[in-house]
């Protein structure tokens, strides 16, 4: 490429905010001058030493006032006007501080990414995990697109039951989560991308294992057997 | 608002309560960025949320909750520092300065302790609040803009500044431990 290229065009080469032909320059102009790699390497480096900077932050047990002013707001409890039967109760204090220490940065806070929240937040998902027993499968559709959804088991908890479900878009990321149903409706409760896509560091593999962490402070003792299941379904 | 049966946090019947509570440790990390001292920005993220719930039906499900969250604090801070900014940023400065004099007390070390930390407490808060939005919370640059609402150059030269201040403050580095190729 015959113009210069700025720090600001390496940083968003490094950055991943170039199109496919611009990186392209990028790309070939760094191999015809090794001082841009350096440059380019310095971006990469500071964005390292920030996120380490602000790992502490993010790491960091969240105090409980916090969380407490999230979930103790609205009364948890009361019939709706527009929707028949109760709200379920509340989400417990202990439950909520679990998701909060465990998962962390995870992808879980970007509920509402497109797509997601469309899957995750609508009543078809939530619905087809209590209509799915531990071990079995079915495909919905939401939102015009194809969903398959896994159960991979069901637990009593304290006032109602949950299950661990896996949620795989036809084309986006998969979801490991949590549906429960404290009154009479199911609804997803928490969820966290599957370890294999992108997240903030360290790997996801805590992110699922806090999903544990959440179905732990609710009470759930182990998997539910089959009649027992049933028995509850 | 006040639609009976409508609960708080609980726009068209979303409840955003749980992934709120999920999304705290990042709104304290955007927080500390703008706010820097830990009480403060633990006051900062609950103002944050009290809002938010407030407001949730101006959250469009199917958008991204962290960036609205993230803007919400943004709009937040302006509003509660413009009277007092130039105050505020003082006062800190002499606790920074103070705390280098007597080498016991003990300054809050929410940041990596060195030169880095340093560095990002001392930049200005724009270059910082970019910094944590992009680097830490993997905002891309369109994201960011919309957060602070200033344009997407705006954003990337306070980003390649804020990026060369703490490189330069690292000292002689080593290569980056990760190397992903840069995708277009």
């Amino acid at each position: 490429m015959t113009e210069k290229v700025t720090d600001e065009m390496l940083m968003a080469f490094v950055d991943g905010e170039l199109d496919a032909d611009a990186a392209d320059d990028v790309r070939r102009a760094m191999a015809a001058d090794p001082s841009l790699e350096r440059r380019a390497d310095s971006f990469r480096t500071s964005r390292e030493l920030a996120r380490e900077a602000f790992g502490k932050v993010i790491a960091e047990t969240v105090p409980e006032r916090l969380v407490t002013s999230v979930m103790a707001r609205g009364s948890g409890e009361g019939a709706s006007a527009s929707r028949p039967g109760k709200f379920r109760t509340a989400v417990p204090i202990a439950a909520a501080v679990a998701l909060a220490a465990g998962l962390g940065g995870y992808l879980l806070g970007q509920i509402g990414t497109p797509g997601d929240t469309q899957i995750l937040g609508g009543p078809v998902l939530a619905q087809a995990v209590g209509d799915t027993l531990s071990g079995e499968q079915r495909s919905i559709r939401v939102d015009g697109q194809e969903v398959s959804v896994s159960v991979l088991a069901t637990y009593a908890v304290e006032g109602g039951l949950c299950r661990t479900f896996e949620a795989t878009p036809a084309v986006s990321d998969a979801v490991r989560g949590v549906g429960c149903r404290f009154g009479e409706t199911w609804h997803i409760e928490v969820a966290v991308a599957m370890p294999d896509t992108t997240g903030f560091a360290p790997a996801g593999a805590g992110g699922v294992a806090s999903l544990d962490a959440y179905l732990d402070a609710l009470g759930a003792e182990g998997p539910l057997g089959p009649d027992e299941e049933a028995r509850r379904q | 608002m006040g639609a009976e049966g409508h609960e708080h946090g609980k726009g068209m019947n979303v409840d955003i309560r749980p992934a709120m509570v999920a999304l705290l440790p990042r709104l304290r990390a955007f927080a500390h960025a703008l706010a820097r001292s830990g009480d403060g920005a633990d006051d900062l993220v609950q103002a944050t949320c009290e809002k938010a719930l407030r407001a949730v039906d101006s959250w469009t499900p199917g958008t991204r909750l962290d960036s609205w969250m993230f803007r919400i604090m943004q709009n937040h801070w302006i509003d509660t520092t413009r009277r007092e900014r130039p105050e505020v940023q003082l006062d800190t400065v002499l606790a920074l300065e103070s705390a280098g004099e007597d080498g016991r007390r003990v300054v809050e070390a929410k940041l990596t302790l060195g030169s880095v930390g340093r560095a990002i407490e001392a930049m200005p808060e724009d270059q910082r609040a970019v910094l944590v939005l992009v680097c830490v919370e993997d905002l891309s640059y369109r994201e960011a803009a919309d957060v602070l609402d200033v344009p997407i150059g705006t954003v990337m030269s306070r980003l390649a500044r804020a990026r060369r201040t703490i490189f330069e403050a690292a000292g002689p580095q080593s290569k980056p431990r990760s190397r992903p190729g840069g995708t277009g």
